[in-house]
């Protein structure tokens, strides 16, 4: 196959490999976040989650003078 | 304070993560697995802390210099406590020692998010701003949230008056308090704050007195620690006890706390910051069993230190009593920390700290004595334990318990009635009219059915003072003629030796003949109306944090202040434990304020209770034109945002 049929193909798979590797660390990051930040930024969420939730007592709160 | 609901304390603001330490990403700081939604996952090696237990990588990268010393600070590091503690034994129990300290005093240490972030332990935690990064502490949330049952409560009027940087110069810890001192690193073997170089210093500000036109400042500077003559009374507190609770936890309890002020002898004027002679000096609960649930003679060397302790109140007034005049402090002997203050065991410890006789200042001869007129007192208004051992038992003598009534139940003085006053006497929340005092046949009625008559002399106590008060102004107002405040409360009779009792004082309907003051109570449109009046002076009676907008009343729409009030917190009127201050000292505390017995004073609060309890203390005091703003504030800001219709 000619060079100036090749140059092309190469340079558009080079640009599909960027780009679908370039996805793939935006979105490993965006999961990332999502995991911490989506469920501390959704009230309803950790309400659901923390109701049964009891203060733990910690030294400070054993009888404080 | 109120403890944050679960889900509140890690609930992360959205902005938070638009910001600056937002973009660095969870994981960083606080590790755990970001990668999973499992949250027993997500959570596995979290650092909840990461500024105690991650300072490195958390901090570290961006704030190198100040996580140089942080480590060090004295916040972080508690490094005071275990000079003072190792420095009362003579190293033979030294692991004992650390692990009592470490156990007992090692968990109030905190670092840059305990400051920056949350709210700390002692209140229940969590994030003070959904997790957003504040520069600068905030003064209830942060700060006084452990600092707060001496500093806090004094600074902001829950003892005493409040601070005068706080109502006049509405300033925030941090305005004194900077990141250069926070931050610092601690000397090695710091006894105490002020060894701290950065520690701030009254002087820092307060330039160049003794060069000023005060002439007690030439005076004294130099030779009398500022506060002296410029704080109020404060708390002392009295052994410190700990152990083990019953599921393990380790706890402190302190024994008692009392009220005062006492003038000690610096016992080392070379200290950097402390060139004076005489100090104010706190008694810190350090007991000399304090650590005996560990093991027999803990502190063996527990004279070394002294437990009275050089203190800055948080409490600063321009003008006190102790500076009205030479000879309030010149020759009074009780105001000089002597031999008679201290336990047996804590003699020794604090021999330099005493004040001998002939090093207490002489009273000077001529003196310009202060303009307070007590002529006017309703002395017979306020009795003691002992006027009530005696008379209790006389015709016509009711005694009247306010306190709540588990604490009635588990031991009154014999005889008193029950009544709660702030749920009996007033109307409920979900009234036309919340809180309000009910009219004053329904009130003559409830109290009849209590054995309560008009022509009775009641006598009524609290455990404190302002319930007792409240239940005294309503008494007045419902046309009561002889009714008193028991001085000292329930505290004073019980240790006093005097009995309690736990069973139900059976009461015999009495009839209660009404005769209504109506005048003393007035509404918003009397406020409205007299708002600009002369000779008229509308004292707001609220803590300092609310009249400065920090908090408001639960039932408050909006935090605030009716304009043009005076701020007096309630707690300037009455000490701890129902203990009250001489006629004199009141009255020129609020002369001082512009509140004068010739004005015609309107007293409110957030419900009327604080103001009731003022209106008791203020016609005691002899003021002949009281009035008690019964809607308050959070009647007020509803008169004011939806006019023309009471309670919308």
């Amino acid at each position: 196959m000619p060079e100036r049929i090749i140059k092309p193909i190469k340079l558009l798979l080079l640009l599909l490999l960027s780009s679908v590797l370039i996805s793939a660390i935006y979105l490993q990051s965006a999961v990332a976040d999502s995991s911490c930040i989506d469920c501390h930024t959704d009230g309803a969420k950790l309400t659901k989650n923390l109701s049964k939730d009891t203060a733990k007592k910690s030294s400070m709160t054993s009888g404080a003078g | 304070m109120t403890p944050l609901a679960p889900q509140k304390k890690v609930l992360v603001s959205t902005d938070f993560t638009d910001s600056e330490h937002g973009q660095v990403g969870c994981s960083t700081c606080h590790g755990g697995n970001e990668s999973s939604m499992d949250k027993s996952v997500a959570h596995k090696g979290m650092i909840p802390q990461p500024s105690i237990n991650n300072l490195e990588d958390a901090c570290s990268d961006c704030h190198e210099e100040i996580t140089q010393t942080v480590a060090s600070s004295l916040h972080f590091s508690l490094s005071t406590f275990k000079t003072i503690v190792d420095s009362r034994s003579d190293g033979s129990n030294q692991e004992m020692l650390d692990m009592a300290r470490e156990r007992h005093c090692g968990d109030c240490h905190t670092s840059c998010g305990g400051c920056h972030v949350s709210r700390p332990k002692s209140v229940g935690g969590g994030f003070v701003d959904g997790h957003n990064f504040n520069r600068k502490p905030q003064l209830l949330n942060q700060c006084t949230a452990c600092h707060g049952s001496r500093i806090g409560n004094e600074y902001i009027g829950k003892r005493g008056q409040g601070d005068v940087h706080a109502f006049k110069g509405n300033m925030h810890c941090v305005a004194c308090h900077e990141a250069d001192e926070m931050h610092a690193s601690a000397p090695k073997n710091a006894k105490n704050r002020y060894d701290l170089p950065e520690q701030v210093r009254c002087t820092d500000c307060h330039k160049d007195l003794a060069y000023g036109s005060i002439r007690d400042h030439n005076i004294h500077i130099g030779k009398v620690q500022c506060q002296v003559c410029h704080s109020q009374t404060y708390t002392n507190c009295y052994s410190c006890h700990t152990g083990d609770d019953k599921e393990g936890l380790p706890y402190y309890t302190t024994q008692q706390d009392l009220e005062t002020m006492k003038i000690g002898l610096n016992p080392d004027n070379t200290e950097p910051g402390a060139p004076y002679t005489y100090m104010l000096v706190r008694h810190v609960p350090a007991d000399q069993k304090l650590f005996e649930h560990y093991g027999k003679n803990a502190q063996n060397q527990f004279d070394k230190i002294s437990n009275w302790k050089r203190t800055s109140p948080h409490n600063i007034l321009r003008k006190t009593w102790q500076n009205a005049n030479c000879n309030h402090c010149h020759g009074n002997r009780d105001l000089f920390l002597e031999d008679k203050d201290l336990l047996d065991y804590e003699k020794a410890a604090n021999r330099l700290v005493v004040v001998p006789d002939n090093r207490v200042p002489a009273r000077v001869a001529r003196t310009k004595a202060v303009d307070i007129d007590t002529s006017r007192v309703k002395k017979e208004r306020i009795v003691d334990v002992n006027w009530l051992k005696e008379n209790r038992d006389s015709p016509g003598i009711i005694v009247v318990d306010v306190r709540d009534k588990g604490s009635y139940d588990a031991g009154h003085i014999e005889g008193a009635v029950f009544l709660d006053p702030t749920t009996e006497l007033r109307w409920p929340w979900d009234s036309e009219t919340p809180q309000e005092l009910l009219k004053p046949d329904q009130i003559g009625d409830i109290l009849g059915k209590k054995g309560i008559s008009n022509t009775s002399h009641i006598v009524v106590y609290d455990n404190d003072a302002w319930q007792a008060a409240f239940t005294l102004s309503v008494l007045e107002y419902v046309g009561v003629k002889t009714f008193s405040f028991l001085k000292g409360g329930i505290q004073t009779w019980r240790l006093s030796g005097l009995p309690l009792s736990t069973k139900p004082t059976p009461v015999k309907a009495a009839t209660f003949d009404i005769k209504p003051r109506t005048e003393f109570v007035v509404d918003n449109h009397f406020i409205q109306k007299n708002m600009d009046t002369p000779n008229v002076v509308i004292v707001d009676l609220r803590t300092l944090d609310q009249s400065k907008k920090l908090a408001s009343h639960p039932n408050a729409l909006k935090a605030g202040r009716i304009p043009g009030s005076v701020e007096f917190p309630v707690f300037g009127l009455f000490m701890d434990h129902a203990d009250l201050k001489p006629p004199e000292q009141l009255l020129y505390s609020l002369k001082n304020r512009g509140i004068a017995p010739d004005k015609t004073v309107i007293l409110t609060c957030n419900t009327g209770a604080w103001a009731g309890a003022g209106f008791f203390m203020l016609r005691y005091l002899g003021f002949e034109d009281v009035r008690i703003h019964d809607a308050a504030w959070v009647g007020w800001e509803k008169f004011v945002r939806y006019p023309g219709c009471r309670y919308p």
